[in-house]
């Protein structure tokens, strides 16, 4: 095991769902100290949703949040109340990043805005992540995974290639609110650099439209340089770079170009079709798919997945379209141990998603799962502010905890 | 050079192997922070993306793509062609001037150039080198060929992609290399702060599918927390009902809606005029709705297709409902909120002149991101990057 590269950065995390979460799990796997404050009571909108362990529904049996929330220390606070305030001031004093995702001009009125909040400790990273940023028009407007995706552009395109706008526009899991969560650990640290490099924090407003729209040059680069857009009906001009039907499920195929198709049609056992004239170019391809698909398909649908994405191996662009059963076997994911198990002392033990990246000298590990609802609360409150445990008592009693 | 500057990347120098999307949107995020970058290109063989294009079809130029812009602006191009030994010896030489060294090749590309990362770290102990690939440096899978398109379906993401019933389809861009070139740019930060700490450079091994897993825990939980496998549902959420997009007035026009719950829901019955459907038996709790949900998806696109989708935006936003527009390309260019933000951003190319694109995802108040200018011509720094070198230049 290397070094955790982020145990001399402390993060505060007051956000729900994914954005801020997944943004603050970034930085605790790397080994953040960070501190997720909840709501009293209700908590983290994410405990309530699924999957639960054994389909039994509970504030600490969400798979989904426990995935989000590993390796934090987990209390309770009420912003709203002045208590409350306090005490989150306290938490700040010492923080190097606060992320946050509460509508804008919400921290201010509290008392906690980035400019009361830079009083106490002018080396803070303040990272607020919105649907639409601080500024401008549609600043106070709500937000969603499934509004970020569609507004940013993707979901116009989504599902690529279906040659009809018939059908609605999709968006894609919750990858929106992922993508997001990304950016927004991305830009809290460069400005962590600038911090540790020149003694100086600053607000770091993340607009989620802004990055699904920078994020994407695929999509938005028509309008400027050929002045149209990419739309569901779009039809690639080049074949094959489609899903084809296997014995047991489909495969994507991308062999448009000359020596990916030559290769293909010699993996196809050079059938005789492959020398019709309009078969010869990509674009070709293209024109007569409907032609061309079922002259593959007679050869795919001969063999499985698996043996059609080895025998392309190093040669051709193909891949299974795995489901999720099959990722569980997989022996690539195997052997780079990618799933991770994960203890939760309520949910039981699972396997979850491991770390993005593998690195060779920073330790990536979940030291500890997700936090019970208020778990640290006497931690934090007690052993680092110095409240008594009768004082917490009263905290909770007025629901300041 | 230039002059001294404020921004959060200043003083980083990086140098680039890459192509297409995932290593170049890595570099040109970090060239937004101010990374000084310089992108070795092979003058046989531009950038991938230089050639996707109708304009490279059209004229047989390398430096009129739009979207080899947008990952590259601001960078300098140096072509060699690293068959010649001494052109190799410049390489290395400009590598171990270099903190960060960024690739997107297959895994056994640089090995095959002698400068695989174990041949590197001799010459810069603390080089920090980010070789990203579509199923990562290991495994028996490591020298398939991947294309990003592919790394959806192996990921099992293609699956969950769809209309109820609908075989696996396509996302709207290539999500692999969009999230692959942030993990990029966020591991290089990473490990800048893990060097800045212990002096210490590393590899990182980024393999694009498995980030892109990590991106879908609710389906891999929903599998090995309860042994079902999902597939795809169109837009519905597990929550939130009414949740989807409905086509309006015009041609491809849409809205998308997500209603939390019951209080945006009776906000939502009251701007349809419909206050009736707050009471109704089938609809007036999220348990019922989520039931109902097909009638419910036919009644709301009833209203919807008869109003225009920006309007319709305003109303509902107005009543405390998320809502937003579904954009196509131009319509994000031309959203107010956008321009009123200064998203997009103009530069001037050399060869085709002023560009409008977007700019920066993220504000930072004291040292701001910017786009630093054009993208390269091919080639176009090949001499000016020797000459530097040859003068001893840092």
């Amino acid at each position: 095991m290397g070094t955790l590269a982020l145990k001399d950065v402390r993060v505060i995390e007051y956000g729900e769902k994914i954005c801020v979460p997944y943004c603050a799990k970034m930085l605790a796997d790397l080994g953040a100290e960070v501190i997720k404050i909840e709501k009293p009571v209700e908590g983290d909108m994410s405990r309530r949703r699924g999957p639960f362990a054994e389909d039994l529904p509970g504030k600490e049996r969400s798979g989904f949040f426990i995935y989000l929330n590993s390796n934090k220390l987990g209390v309770t606070l009420n912003l709203e109340k002045a208590t409350g305030q306090d005490i989150f001031r306290k938490l700040i004093k010492d923080a190097d990043i606060l992320i946050e995702d509460t509508m804008p001009g919400t921290m201010g009125k509290l008392g906690i805005g980035y400019r009361q909040l830079k009083t106490i400790n002018h080396k803070l990273v303040m990272t607020s992540v919105t649907p639409f940023g601080q500024t401008g028009p549609y600043k106070k407007f709500k937000g969603s995974d499934l509004i970020g995706f569609e507004m940013g552009g993707i979901g116009f395109c989504t599902p690529r290639w279906a040659g009809t706008t018939e059908q609605e526009p999709l968006r894609v899991m919750q990858m929106a609110d992922f993508f997001t969560a990304m950016a927004a650990a991305t830009a809290a640290m460069s400005a962590l650099h600038v911090q540790r490099e020149r003694g100086i924090g600053q607000h770091v407003d993340v607009s989620q439209l802004q990055a699904m729209v920078r994020l994407n040059p695929q999509n938005m680069y028509y309008w400027p340089y050929e002045g149209t857009s990419e739309t569901r009906a779009s039809q690639s001009a080049f074949a094959p770079q489609q899903f084809i039907r296997c014995k047991d499920g489909w495969c994507y195929v991308h062999a448009e170009e000359p020596h990916h198709w030559q290769r293909f049609v010699a993996m196809m056992g050079n059938p005789e079709w492959a020398n019709i004239d309009f078969f010869q170019k990509s674009t070709g391809r293209a024109e007569h798919w409907d032609s061309l698909k079922p002259l593959i398909e007679e050869w795919s649908l001969q063999h499985t997945k698996m043996e059609i994405f080895e025998m392309a191996k190093g040669k051709i662009p193909i891949a299974p379209s795995n489901t999720v059963d099959e990722l569980m076997t997989s022996r690539q994911l195997e052997e780079r141990r990618f799933f991770v198990e994960v203890d939760h002392p309520v949910a039981g033990k699972y396997t979850y998603p491991g770390a993005p990246a593998k690195f060779a000298r920073s330790e990536w590990s979940i030291r500890s799962p997700a936090p019970r609802l208020g778990q640290h609360n006497e931690e934090i409150y007690c052993k680092r502010l110095g409240y008594s445990k009768e004082e917490l008592v009263k905290l909770a009693e007025v629901g300041i905890i | 050079m230039k002059k001294k500057s404020n921004l959060p990347l200043a003083g980083v120098k990086i140098i680039e192997f890459t192509t297409s999307w995932v290593g170049p949107g890595g570099g040109g995020l970090l060239a937004e922070m101010g990374a000084d970058i310089i992108k070795m290109e092979n003058p046989h063989v531009p950038d991938y993306w230089r050639r996707t294009v109708k304009a490279y079809q059209e004229t047989g130029s390398v430096n009129r793509s739009g979207i080899f812009a947008i990952n590259n602006r601001g960078k300098r191009s140096c072509a060699l062609d690293l068959k010649l030994p001494e052109n190799c010896e410049i390489t290395l030489r400009l590598i171990q001037q270099s903190d960060v060294l960024i690739t997107n090749f297959a895994p056994r590309v640089m090995d095959n150039l002698g400068m695989g990362y174990s041949v590197l770290k001799e010459l810069k102990p603390d080089l920090i080198m980010i070789a990203a690939s579509g199923y990562g440096a290991t495994g028996p899978d490591r020298e398939a060929v991947a294309f990003g398109v592919c790394l959806e379906p192996y990921s099992g993401l293609s699956s969950l992609i769809g209309y109820p019933g609908s075989p696996p389809m396509p996302a709207g861009t290539t999500l692999s290399d969009l999230a692959g070139q942030v993990l990029v740019a966020y591991t290089t930060l990473v490990a800048l702060h893990h060097r800045r700490v212990t002096g210490e450079g590393q590899y990182i091994d980024i393999s694009e599918v498995e980030n892109l897993i990590t991106c879908m825990p609710e389906a891999i939980l929903e599998y090995t927390m309860n042994k079902r496998v999902p597939h795809g549902q169109g837009n519905r959420d597990e929550m939130m009902v009414p949740h989807g997009t409905y086509r309006c007035k015009g041609e491809d026009k849409w809205i998308a809606i997500s209603v939390r719950d019951n209080t945006e829901w009776q906000a939502m019955c009251k701007v349809m005029n419909k206050p009736e459907l707050a009471d109704d038996d089938r609809f007036q709790d999220g348990f019922v709705r989520r039931k109902n949900q097909d009638e419910l998806d036919k009644i709301i696109n009833a209203w919807t297709q008869r109003q225009d989708n920006i309007d319709l935006m305003r109303k509902l936003q107005k009543a405390g409902v998320a809502a937003g527009p579904v954009y196509s390309g131009e319509e994000i260019y031309k959203d107010p909120h956008l321009n009123a933000r200064k998203f997009f951003v103009e530069h001037i190319h050399p060869e085709v002149g002023a560009k409008v694109l977007p700019g920066p995802y993220a504000r930072l108040s004291a040292t701001p991101w910017k786009v630093p200018g054009p993208d390269p011509l091919f080639g176009q720094h090949t001499e000016e990057i020797l000459k530097e070198l040859a003068e001893g230049k840092k």
